[in-house]
Parts: C-alpha cells; sequence; structure tokens
C-alpha cells in the first residue's frame, strides 16, 4: 500500500509527460540526430552519413550566418527596448484615474489578439514600397519614398516596428499588473512627504515594480530571438539576408535551401542561445523570491 | 506649532454630500479626535485637510495661513495611513529619511535626525530592515517616525491603530498620546472607536451623515450628549434609550406605556413635552434589594440574557414588552429567569426631545 501512494502523484503526471515525450523530446533528441548526420532535400531517401559536428562548422562558418546573428541582436535589442519602454509609458498613463479605461485597455490589447500571421500580411501591405499607405503619405506630403521592404539598411527597421506594435500589448499588461500591485495609499503618503510625480515615479513606482520588469523583459527577449513569422511574411528575409533573425536563418536553411541538418544544427545552436537567456531568467525569478 | 482653524468645509461627489459645513478650531498643541461610524465624512475631512483631494467649499486656515490652495507637500502636514502605507522596498532608515530627502536635506543631517527620532521611537535596532520583516506595531512606529521626522505643523492619523491586535492597540494609543504630548504637535486623529477616542482626545468631535454632533471632552460628550446619537455611540455597552410620553399629568415610559406613579415634581419641572426619550446608561441602572431608598424610578422586570465580562456583568432585563441593558459588578450572581427590581435615578436620566436633541435643564 505504501509504495503505491509514493508513486501515486507520478502516475497522475504520466499523461501530461508521455505528451511532452511524443513533441518535446522525441523531436529533441531526433534533431539532435539530423544534426549530426549529412540529410538535404536531395539525399533525404539516401543512407545518412554520419558526420559528426560537419554542421555545426559549416553553420557557424557561414557568413549569412554572422548577418543574421546581427540581424538578431538588431531586432532582438530593437524590439525588445521599444517594447518595454513604449509598454512601460503607456501602462503608466493607463494608471490614473481616466474615463473609459477599460475600453481603452481592450482597444490597446488588439495586436496582441491578432495572429502574427496577420500582423506580419498588413505590416507587408503598410510598408509596400509601390502601393503602400506609408510610402503613399510620404509622396503627398512632399517627400520621397522609402524602399521599407527592400533597403537593406531599412528593412530590419520595418520589421522591428510591425514586433513592436505585435508585441507591446503583452509589456502594458504585464507592467499594468504590477502597477495595480502598489497600494495607492503610498503615492498619497508620498505626496504628503514631499515627492512630485515624477520623483515618486523613479523613486517609488520603478523599484516597486522591478520584478515585473526583469520578468517582462527576458520574457519578450525570449519571443524576440525565436520569433519569425514577421521577417518571414513581411521579407522571407530579403534582401539576402538583411531581413533574416537567427530564428528565420534556421527555418531557411532548412525549408528554403533544403538543408535539413544545417538547419539542424543552427536549431541547437539557437536552442543553446535560448537556455542561457532561460537560465538568467530563473536566476532572475529566484533573487526575487 | 499653530493651530488649525476650518470653516464651512463642504465636500460632494455628485448629488452625495460627503462633508457639510465642517467647521472646527483645533488649538496648538491639542489632540483632536474625529470620531464616528464609517462613511460619516471624517475621512474625507482629514483628506480635504491633508491636501489629498479638493473641497467643494470652505476655508482651512494653518496658523494665519489659509492653505486650500497649497498643495500636499507645500502644506507641511504629515499624515499616517491606516494601512501605514511604508514603501515596501526601502528599509526602516530609507522609509524615516524619505520625506528629509524629497527636501533636498544634506545627508548628514538626515542621518542624525532618523537616528534621533528612531531612538525616540524605540525602533533604532531596526533600521536596515524592510517593512516585511517588521511586526504591525514596529510597523506603525516606523509610520510615526516617518510623519514626524520633518517637524511638520499638523499631524494627521486615519484610524492608525486598526490594524492592530487588540493588546498592542491599547499598548499603541498610550505611546502615541505621550509622544504627541511630548513633541506638542497639533494632531486631528481619526477613529470610529470610542474607547480610543475617550482615552487619547483632549477633545473630541463627534460625526455623522458629514456633520459634526458635538464637540467637547471626552468627560462632556459622555456626561452631557447632545443628542441621542452621540448619547449611544459614546459608551459601552451603549445607552438605553426609552420612549416616555406624558398625559394627564402622569409619566408613562417604554413602548407598552407602564405607567409611573406618582410623577415626581422633579421630572415636570423639565419641560417634557407631550412625547420624549429617556436616555440611561446600563451602569447607571441599580440592581435594587428591598429595604433600598432610591430618588427615582423603580421598575421590576426579568432577567433573560447575561454577558460576563470578567470585571463586570452585563444584564438583559425585560420590563413589559422592551429590554434594557444593566451593567453591573460581579458580586451578583444573576441567573437567567431571575425577577429582579431595578432603580433609575433621577439625576443620572439624559432627556431628549422626540427628535433627539438633548432638552437641557439647569
Amino acid at each position: 500500500m505504501h509504495s503505491v501512494a509514493k508513486y501515486e502523484p507520478y502516475l497522475y503526471l504520466l499523461p501530461a509527460i508521455s505528451i511532452l515525450c511524443v513533441f518535446l523530446l522525441f523531436p529533441f533528441i531526433w534533431n539532435i540526430y539530423i544534426s549530426t548526420h549529412g540529410v538535404s532535400i536531395t539525399t533525404i531517401l539516401k543512407e545518412w552519413e554520419f558526420v559528426w559536428f560537419d554542421n555545426f562548422i559549416q553553420v557557424l562558418n557561414d557568413p549569412n550566418f554572422h548577418t543574421s546573428i546581427k540581424v538578431s541582436i538588431i531586432f532582438v535589442g530593437g524590439s525588445v527596448a521599444f517594447q518595454f519602454l513604449i509598454g512601460l509609458v503607456i501602462s503608466s498613463l493607463l494608471n490614473q484615474n481616466i474615463k473609459g479605461k477599460q475600453i481603452l485597455i481592450a482597444l490597446i490589447m488588439i495586436p496582441w489578439i491578432t495572429s502574427g500571421l496577420i500582423a506580419a500580411f498588413s505590416f507587408k501591405f503598410i510598408f509596400d514600397n509601390s502601393f503602400g499607405i506609408i510610402n503613399y503619405i510620404l509622396e503627398y506630403l512632399g517627400f520621397s519614398s522609402v524602399a521599407w521592404l527592400s533597403d537593406p539598411k531599412i528593412v530590419v527597421w520595418s520589421i522591428i516596428i510591425a514586433n513592436v506594435w505585435y508585441g507591446t500589448p503583452f509589456t502594458i499588461l504585464f507592467l499594468t499588473a504590477g502597477l495595480l500591485s502598489i497600494n495607492p495609499s503610498i503615492y498619497e503618503s508620498a505626496k504628503v512627504d514631499g515627492a512630485s510625480k515624477i520623483k515618486s515615479f523613479f523613486y517609488l513606482t520603478l523599484p516597486m515594480i522591478k520584478s515585473f520588469i526583469i520578468i517582462d523583459i527576458i520574457l519578450i527577449t525570449i519571443w524576440s530571438i525565436n520569433f519569425f513569422e514577421i521577417p518571414l511574411i513581411m521579407t522571407g528575409g530579403n534582401p539576402l539576408f538583411a531581413s533574416t533573425p537567427a530564428s528565420l536563418y534556421m527555418y531557411r536553411q532548412a525549408f528554403e535551401f533544403g538543408l535539413l541538418s544545417k538547419g539542424s544544427a543552427s536549431g541547437i545552436i539557437l536552442l543553446s542561445i535560448n537556455i542561457v537567456v532561460a537560465f538568467i531568467y530563473i536566476i532572475a525569478l529566484k533573487r526575487r523570491g | 506649532m499653530v493651530d488649525l482653524k476650518i470653516e464651512n468645509l463642504t465636500k460632494k461627489y455628485g448629488e452625495t454630500t460627503a462633508l457639510d459645513k465642517f467647521t472646527i478650531d483645533i488649538k496648538s498643541g491639542e489632540l483632536l479626535v474625529l470620531l464616528g461610524p464609517s462613511g460619516c465624512g471624517k475621512t474625507t475631512a482629514i483628506r480635504c485637510i491633508a491636501g489629498l483631494i479638493t473641497p467643494t467649499n470652505g476655508q482651512i486656515y494653518l496658523g494665519n495661513r489659509k492653505v486650500n490652495e497649497l498643495s500636499p507637500k507645500d502644506r507641511d502636514v504629515a499624515m499616517v495611513f491606516q494601512n501605514y502605507a511604508l514603501y515596501p522596498h526601502m528599509s526602516v532608515h530609507d522609509n524615516i529619511a524619505f520625506p528629509l530627502k524629497m527636501r533636498k536635506e544634506p545627508k548628514s543631517h538626515i542621518r542624525e535626525k532618523v537616528i534621533q527620532m528612531a531612538e525616540l521611537l524605540g525602533i533604532k535596532d531596526l533600521l536596515d530592515r524592510k517593512p516585511k520583516e517588521l511586526s504591525g506595531g514596529q510597523m506603525q512606529r516606523v509610520a510615526l517616525g516617518r510623519a514626524l521626522v520633518r517637524e511638520p505643523k499638523l499631524f494627521l492619523m486615519d484610524e492608525p491603530l486598526s490594524n492592530l491586535d487588540a493588546k498592542l492597540r491599547t499598548h499603541m494609543r498610550t505611546e502615541i498620546k505621550k509622544l504627541q504630548k511630548k513633541i506638542g504637535i497639533t494632531t486631528l486623529y481619526i477613529t470610529h472607536d470610542q474607547v480610543e477616542a475617550m482615552s487619547m482626545a483632549d477633545r473630541i468631535a463627534i460625526m455623522k451623515n458629514g456633520n459634526i454632533q458635538q464637540i467637547g471632552t471626552p468627560i462632556e460628550v459622555y456626561h452631557q450628549p447632545m443628542n441621542t446619537f452621540v448619547g449611544q455611540f459614546i459608551g459601552n455597552p451603549q445607552m438605553n434609550l426609552i420612549n416616555g410620553s406624558i398625559r394627564d399629568e402622569s409619566l408613562f415610559l417604554f413602548s407598552q406605556p407602564i405607567a409611573i406613579q406618582p410623577v415626581d415634581k422633579i421630572l415636570l419641572e423639565k419641560k417634557l413635552t407631550a412625547k420624549f426619550i429617556v436616555g440611561i446608561r446600563p451602569r447607571d441602572i441599580i440592581i435594587l434589594k428591598k429595604t433600598d431608598i432610591l430618588t427615582g424610578i423603580r421598575l421590576d422586570g426579568i432577567i433573560v440574557f447575561i454577558e460576563m465580562l470578567g470585571d463586570d456583568t452585563t444584564v438583559e432585563v425585560k420590563i413589559g414588552s422592551d429590554n434594557l441593558l444593566v451593567t453591573t459588578n460581579n458580586i451578583l450572581n444573576p441567573f437567567v429567569g431571575d425577577k429582579i427590581e431595578i432603580g433609575i435615578e433621577y439625576s443620572k436620566m439624559h432627556f431628549f426631545d422626540d427628535e433627539g436633541k438633548r432638552i437641557g435643564f439647569t
């Protein structure tokens, strides 16, 4: 009887764990297997040759991979910075006694409930070089049109703008939750103590929502690293690799160029980057209790 | 130290009037308690004075200065909140130092003042702790320290003891009173607890529905309540109210009238109207022995409920169809169902007209 009771909780976990094994653990191991063999779309039906770390070396030496890492850094850095700052400003403004607050919050959440695909297609049309509304407005105002999606220097910012539009509502929602956790009488007390609104924001609000800020930044970082629908649909990663972040590089290698094992190898490199960020996340969470 | 003068302070929220022509004078160094049930407007009043809300009408003078238009930080008032409102991410030291820091006082000066205040409040050992590591009483002290450290002109306290357990509350109210007298700061203190008000106040202002019902020393409001509301609000157990009427020179009491005969001259001299209310405190009712002599009213009743409180006992006595509360010392050993005779002395009776206003006699 005793031993059954001891293992009983694990028994209940079994269905969930089995599903995880099928959909997470198996693909993971399968991915490692592919990444250490030479497999491409043309050789998939032949015998898979074991090539040790050849695929990893190829990826790490690929100038396009270097470009995609640079694009990733700009994409993730820009997305996180703007999503966070815009989110902080909007959530602070929303955290006041204003009429129609609930409706405003609902409106602001629209991008977040939209599918990433729809957001990407919308921005593809908005930024379209010849019939996009932005260039139409620019030309109407007498400026020359901008090659939003084909200029290698500009294209990364176009996908950042789309991602910021799409991702900021999460930060707004998350930081609003943080702001709501602050007891309002603290602000009244600060008022009587002589703190101006700006001072109470920097001395009280920011430190009190610090844990929300840390978690928010780590989450949007991880999501931005892995996010590839927007660049895939808006530009397909073009021109060349100018709008291909590492996540899209992996996808393009495997499914555009058919280099399955090179794609798998870059996937594992991306996974290790994710693990590092996840560790920072866990440590930050533990430190905050 | 300054006095606080408030004239016709009114606050309306749409159609509801939270505060109606609130007028009061608090003398320099005085501790005045605003006492009233929840929703009576006392918190609205204190928040208007602190500058956290803008009154619809009326003037607030701190000393000779009208402060209506000033922001909270320029009024030089300090406030302790019901939930203390300590800054959770700051140490006790930084919490107390915060108002000084906001006023850009020099660091060494801040340090010195914080330590001085911590010593006065007995929390010097806690300066490095965070609020969540403190007990309720300690948090209370930190909140007091933070409020008093910059030596404000006026000290406002909004139910500061209601989050503490009963024993600590009794202890802290003595401490706050002593501290207030030691510093000599003009203080407005809000509570709904009449014991707190009676024990701490130099004067009490009792409020109901946004109006002040009576202002006076604890003794005055206890012994000469201006109306039935004050009479019942002050004192525990609350004052018994008995309906009375006069017909044909006979006095009748209770809802099923019991004639009290013969009508005492003393009573008729009190200009009683045809209908009136008699207030009598449970403590002023005497359980009589047959031989006792009394200048007052004798009534027969049956004990229907007994509540032992240790120091004394509250007995509910049924007289006709009405019940009276009687507080007696516990030398007596009453039982439910006992028939007893109670006595009410004329001198202990409070008379109110049928609207509840005190009928003044001299």
